[in-house]
């Protein structure tokens, strides 16, 4: 089909798919990855084989994703944090290992697991924001505990994503030698250029937007040539870029590409998993799953504990927590992108986690629309008498007010 | 750091990172109100009562119902240090804010061409422009409409300029 066709169909099918997602309170990115697995190559209804646009739009999309991510984290925020969101992030960060640890049972070996936690440990700090205002539960103080582990979170992201940039470079000496350069170079702009990115992003409009994809893009490249991941390189170029004056403009006159390409990404991202085989890792996704929900809660738990918060306010913690979605696919996404994966791994990691993400965004959102229920059952789960009796005292203090009142 | 600080009447301030900021106030009737106060301008309150950490209720308040409401409540929304404490740095002195309707004599005036100073022995410190803070204005910039100056000096030092930048004087 013509490509103008191709585009056309496929923004019109992304806006259905998130307005249908919007309708029943999932997430848009929801819609987008059920668009792709059921009109993929290997969806359920097999009409779609992805073409060009789809083929750049999506790369961009990642680029666009992480460099989104990159601008967003705040290291000034984060100091802001103090010994409480430390002692909570670095016991959250006890996820990651564990993933790991899945992963290897898994049989993806130690690079595909390392993927595998990293994709598990991220708590999705998009959602989270919005669902804490959407049902009210921002003045809780376990809120202000999760806000800031999410930023922790960010921080560690950000060094598992060098990480990773640094082994996926690939094992030969050029590529050692690219990935040392662009580091240097990044290590330079960040040391030295930042007045200069200052006045490069200094400008208005058409000329802020044009000028903002074109460094993205070029920078990409430039890593691409260094054998540096190109995402990874979007995700430091976009920290850098958090730092100058006029990050939010920047942002702003980026934010309608990212929506689009983002969207994209998810569609091709979608429209690449073998739904038949990627119900047939159920098991595993479910196992995955099942270990994440629990040792989230738990770490939750013990983070809130040694930071002081009440035995409620730190179960209420580990709950808040445990939305999973977008950035896991990106993990997974550079995953694929890798070329020191097995294409035996990339399949099995896109499977499990796309599973991942979508039981994972499910149970999130039940856990918010019934915080307090669950909140409640979690207590009498964990000492049945103690909770008994808070809520009894709680009663009576509502009756109380509520005579009060009355009169 | 920051989460712990108190700024007057025991009320706790704490980053909330990537939503606002939040302020916790003890009620001496028992129980605490937090007030989220978001960059958009705007602002939930919670009532706790005494000895539950979880809200009992919540009113949200755009920008222009949060000013309503702290108008009624009896002063200005501040968002910063105490203003009383403010004023006894300053010695005595005050700080006035004078808004520049359309028509006023201050506008299209500069500091130097009304010698404000000089006249009356108020100073303009800064200058509030389309959500701009201008401190310290050059005596050669013209004020505009709508312009928001602040000014400092003795109460009846500030009431003289006053009368210099809104009626004939």
């Amino acid at each position: 089909m013509s490509l103008l066709l191709e585009f056309g169909l496929i923004t019109a099918g992304l806006y259905l798919a998130g307005w249908l997602a919007r309708r029943i309170g999932l997430p848009t990115v929801m819609g987008y990855l059920a668009l792709g697995l059921t009109f993929g190559p290997q969806g359920v209804v097999q009409v779609y084989a992805p073409g060009p646009v789809v083929g750049l739009l999506g790369q961009v999309g990642l680029l666009l994703l992480l460099f989104f991510m990159g601008l967003e984290f705040s290291l000034a925020r984060f100091l802001e944090g103090g010994k409480a969101t430390l002692r909570a992030g670095a016991i959250d960060l006890l996820q990651l290992p564990i993933g790991v640890g899945v992963g290897l049972l898994l049989g993806l070996g130690w690079l595909g697991s390392v993927f595998l936690g990293a994709a598990v440990y991220i708590s999705s700090s998009g959602v989270i924001a919005k669902l804490l205002g959407e049902r009210d539960l921002i003045a809780y103080p376990e809120a202000e505990r999760t806000l800031g582990v999410l930023v922790f979170e960010d921080l560690a992201m950000v060094l598992v994503l060098a990480g990773l940039g640094v082994a996926s470079g690939g094992g030969g000496w050029t590529e050692l030698v690219g990935v040392a350069v662009f580091l240097l170079a990044y290590g330079a702009l960040v040391r030295f250029g930042m007045p200069l990115l200052d006045r490069l992003f200094d400008r208005d409009g058409e000329a802020l937007v044009m000028l903002g994809l074109a460094v993205v893009l070029l920078v990409a490249a430039a890593a691409h040539q260094l054998h540096f991941p190109e995402a990874v390189a979007a995700f430091l170029l976009g920290m850098a870029a958090g730092e100058t004056k006029t990050h939010e403009r920047l942002a702003e006159a980026l934010r309608p590409w990212y929506d689009v390409a983002a969207a994209v990404f998810f569609l091709d991202f979608a429209v690449h998993v073998d739904v038949v085989a990627a119900l047939g890792e159920l098991p595993a996704a479910a196992l995955l799953v099942g270990v994440t929900v629990l040792s989230q809660l738990v770490l939750g738990f013990a983070s809130g504990r040694t930071t002081g918060l009440s035995r409620r306010a730190s179960l209420g913690h580990g709950v808040m927590m445990l939305p999973r979605g977008e950035f896991s696919l990106v993990i997974v996404g550079l995953a694929v992108a890798s070329p020191l994966l097995p294409a035996a791994v990339k399949t099995e990691l896109t499977s499990v986690v796309s599973l991942f993400v979508v039981l994972m965004v499910v149970i999130g959102g039940l856990a918010y629309r019934r915080f307090d229920a669950v909140n409640r059952g979690l207590q009498h789960l964990a000492e049945p008498e103690a909770a008994r009796r808070a809520e009894a005292e709680e009663a009576e203090r509502r009756r109380a007010v509520e005579e009060m009142t009355l009169d | 750091m920051t989460n712990d600080d108190s700024i007057a009447l025991g009320v706790r301030e704490v980053t909330l990172p990537g939503v606002g900021k939040k302020y916790v106030m003890p009620l001496r009737s028992g129980g605490n109100v937090a007030i989220v106060v978001k960059p958009d301008g705007e602002r939930q309150l919670f009532h706790f009562l005494r000895g539950d950490d979880r809200p009992c209720d919540v009113v949200k308040l755009d920008r222009d119902e949060a000013q309503q409401v702290a108008n009624l409540m009896g002063g200005a929304m501040v968002a910063g240090p105490d203003l009383e404490k403010l004023e006894l740095a300053l010695g005595g002195m005050e700080l006035e804010w004078v808004e520049l309707p359309a028509g006023a004599p201050g506008v299209g005036q500069t500091l130097e061409g009304m010698a404000l100073r000089r006249r009356t022995g108020a100073s303009v410190v800064a200058v509030i422009r389309d959500d701009d803070a201008i401190a310290n204005p050059n005596i050669d910039m013209p004020f505009e409409e709508d312009d928001t100056l602040l000014l400092v000096g003795t109460p009846a030092e500030c009431e003289a300029a006053r009368e210099i930048l809104l009626s004939r004087a």
